[in-house]
């Protein structure tokens, strides 16, 4: 298979890249800095004598064609693409300044489904046949913490959700996953003892790759979490601060 | 990028503990702009001193830079990044025939720690310690950027950084100079010894074709005459079949000290009767096993609970070896402290510096902590300056700079070397304030 991840010098991107090149598939990685890029692929290319190139992109600054080609030309064809790359802000509990609310935005939002749209023909033609899209648990129910961040990323689903509705009679898969806290450097020390490693979300991802498509919980205890919160009544709710 | 975050920090066994705060980077551009503030590189802080963290230091952890750079088969080199742990790098090279040749004995430890620690494996006598094996390096401070140190450029750095104990800087990446790997698995004799004396001739009688050479001892009995094992280790011949590291329970005796510890003399006599039970003869282990013994017994540490033990290695010259011994014993009765763990090793390489290297004996005992270790400990240094002996920086947490100053001739050199090229000194530790670094 030939598999592009977008965010994979870090985090989840980049064992979801590990995991991806230790299966044998040939990878293009995309980030924005080449020498984090090189450093990983140096490592995959090393311990899995697997084809691995990567490409720089500021997903701040969208080129979804620009990308798409590029990605082509490294690859030829994609058979799996990875949306991976996100962005929190420490002030997204408001006033944001506007500049970094955009940043939210785009690399949350308008990137990833830009990105998503410049691959439809391929979606389409057959050629691509995953869509994996990362979103959050912040965008399980709004709260005053992460305000943009979680409409960013609840936004990305509705469009994941448009675009399964769109490619219902086409055999693709497009799948996103609701990514509870990960213990990586977008939530230093924050997620405490709840935190997973980025390597076992990365492990069920690949697991279900083919499965069922749509929005699912991953680790899955956090439909749990969804439920009871999505209950809990108002006058409870807003104490949730924090 | 992320922030620091607030935290307390404890060395392995609760021995050194501080405030202080923890940045866990990932990305290389952090490195080019390290901050100036007190700092200390930190790798999996399996150090039994507090050398990877100190009040109000901002402690770098290291390991998330951990990818490999390059493999040269031919020449038996890699260059690494050093978080990468002896695990990760002993998956990849064991199947490939090549191995680190001073290997500590768990897989979590970093090689920066390993560099920064110059630790040794299971036979230093043949195998010296860990920066023998380092070809290059490359540094970054503050104030000086990124540096590359090997023999030929900045080879003096090269030197204060090998068993620099983090204080020169964070070493980026090295490259170290494999052995190849004699078998896939290891036949290790254990010896019957009656006391510390027959192990000492025993370590000695054997030292000529051995891969891994030590003795462990029952200091429980009465007398504490130390009957116990040596240990003797050789790779089988036959084909390098390639034995995977299994995956181990995380060490983490921060999170599951037992609330009291019961390595008491009853406790600690239990644990060492399981030992010769297990040992009563020879075994073949996997390479896996025979490098990193301590992978799969985690909860050995915890069974001292939270008051946890001290650690305490000393490198004694063969001939002071037996009178040091004999002085030992009756310092344990003295204070009634029954040691839950001591080991001996034929030790060798060259000392300088802080570097606990050298010919000799090395031997190394571990006691539950609290007030009764602690004097005891404070006679040991006595001890073991009386006999010539040096104790070993990294894996004592209450050591003091006059011992220190006693045992090393090459502190103040030490000391002179760090402050010419760090001024202002932006790194710091529990240790470098205790030593006076
Ligand atoms: C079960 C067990 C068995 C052991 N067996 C042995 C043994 O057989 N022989 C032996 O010698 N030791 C042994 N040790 C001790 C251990 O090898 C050392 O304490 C080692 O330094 C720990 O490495 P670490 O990655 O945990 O580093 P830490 O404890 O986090 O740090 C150790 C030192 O290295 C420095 N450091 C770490 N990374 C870097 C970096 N990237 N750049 C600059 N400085 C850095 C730190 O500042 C600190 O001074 C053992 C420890 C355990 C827990
Ligand atoms: N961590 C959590 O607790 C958590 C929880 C729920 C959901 N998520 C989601 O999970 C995904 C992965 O998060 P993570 O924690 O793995 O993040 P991470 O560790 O910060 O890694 C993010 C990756 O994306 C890249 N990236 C960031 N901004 C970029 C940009 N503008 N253009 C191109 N690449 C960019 C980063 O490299 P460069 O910075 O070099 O570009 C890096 O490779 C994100 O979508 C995040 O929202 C995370």
């Amino acid at each position: 298979m030939k598999a592009a991840v977008v965010g994979a010098s870090a985090g989840l991107g980049r064992a979801l890249a590990e995991r991806l090149a230790e299966a044998g598939h040939e990878l293009v990685l995309v980030a924005r800095d080449s020498r984090d890029l090189e450093a990983v692929a140096c490592d995959l290319r090393i311990r899995f004598a697997t084809s691995v190139r990567w490409l720089e992109a500021d997903l701040a600054v969208p080129d979804a064609a620009g990308l798409r080609a590029r990605i082509k030309d490294k690859l030829g064809r994609v058979d799996a693409l990875f949306l991976v790359a996100g962005l929190g802000d420490d002030t997204d509990h408001g006033p944001m300044e506007e500049a970094a609310l955009e940043r939210v935005i785009a690399v949350n939002y308008t990137s990833p489904v830009a990105i998503a749209n410049a691959f439809l023909p391929d979606l389409m033609d057959g050629s691509l046949s995953h869509l994996v899209g990362i979103g959050s648990v912040a965008a399980m129910r709004a709260r005053s913490r992460n305000m943009v961040y979680g409409s960013a990323k609840r936004g990305l689903e509705f469009y994941f959700e448009a675009l399964r509705h769109r490619l219902s009679a086409y055999p693709c898969r497009i799948q996103l996953y609701r990514v509870g806290f990960m213990d990586t450097s977008m939530l230093p020390g924050r997620g405490g003892p709840l935190a997973a490693s980025p390597d076992s979300i990365a492990r069920a991802i690949l697991a279900r790759l083919g499965g069922p498509g749509g929005v699912a919980y991953l680790p899955r205890w956090w439909r749990l979490v969804a439920i009871l919160l999505g209950v809990t009544p108002w006058r409870l709710f807003i104490r949730f601060k924090g | 990028m992320s922030a620091p975050v607030a935290r307390t920090f404890h060395s392995l066994g609760f021995g050194e503990s501080a405030r202080g705060r923890w940045l866990v980077p990932d990305r290389l551009r952090f490195l080019d702009a390290l901050p100036g503030v007190p700092g200390i590189p930190r790798g999996a802080g399996l150090s039994l001193a507090g050398a990877g963290f100190g009040e109000d230091v901002l402690a770098l952890d290291m390991r998330r830079f951990d990818r490999i750079l390059a493999f040269d088969p031919g020449a038996g080199t890699i260059t690494v990044e050093a978080g990468i742990t002896l695990g990760k790098l002993f998956r990849f090279l064991a199947p490939r025939g090549w191995q680190i040749a001073a290997q500590p004995g768990h897989p979590d430890i970093t090689v920066g720690g390993c560099i920064a620690g110059n630790v040794h494996g299971k036979n230093p006598l043949a195998h010296g310690c860990f920066g023998r094996w380092v070809l290059e390096l490359d540094l970054i401070h503050p104030d000086h950027g990124r540096l590359v140190l090997s023999a030929d450029e900045r080879a003096d750095l090269l030197e204060l950084t090998i068993g620099g104990f983090g204080l020169t800087g964070v070493i980026a990446t090295a490259t170290i100079l494999l052995q190849p790997m004699p078998g896939g698995r290891m036949r290790v004799e254990p010896v019957p010894v009656a006391s510390l004396e027959a192990a000492v001739e025993t370590l000695i009688d054997r030292q000529g074709d051995a891969d891994q050479l030590y003795s462990w001892h029952d200091m429980a009995t009465s007398g504490r005459r130390g009957p116990g094992l040596v240990f003797h280790g050789r790779p089988l011949n036959g084909p390098r079949s390639a034995l995977p590291l299994a995956s181990y329970p995380a060490l983490n005796p921060e999170l599951w000290a037992l609330p009291v510890g019961v390595m008491n003399r009853p406790g600690i006599a239990v644990v060492n009767l399981a030992q010769s039970l297990r040992w009563r003869r020879p075994r073949e282990l996997g390479a896996a096993e025979a490098a990193f013994p301590f992978a799969r017994l985690p909860y050995y540490f915890y069974l001292y609970g939270r008051k946890g033990f001290l650690e305490h290695q000393t490198l004694v010259p063969w001939a002071a070896a037996p009178a040091y011994l004999t002085s030992l014993r009756r310092l344990f009765d003295r204070h009634g402290v029954t040691p839950g763990l001591f080991v001996m090793k034929p030790f060798g390489g060259s000392p300088g510096l802080l570097r606990f290297e050298g010919e000799g004996l090395s031997v190394a005992l571990e006691a539950a902590g609290g007030e009764q270790a602690r004097t005891l400990f404070t006679e040991l240094d006595a001890l073991d300056a009386d006999h010539g002996g040096r104790a070993n920086l990294i894996k004592d947490a209450r050591l003091p700079a006059r011992a220190v100053a006693a045992q090393y001739p090459g502190l103040d050199e030490f000391r002179r070397r760090l402050a010419a090229f760090d001024p202002r000194r932006r790194m710091r530790s529990s240790l470098s304030r205790r030593l006076e670094l």
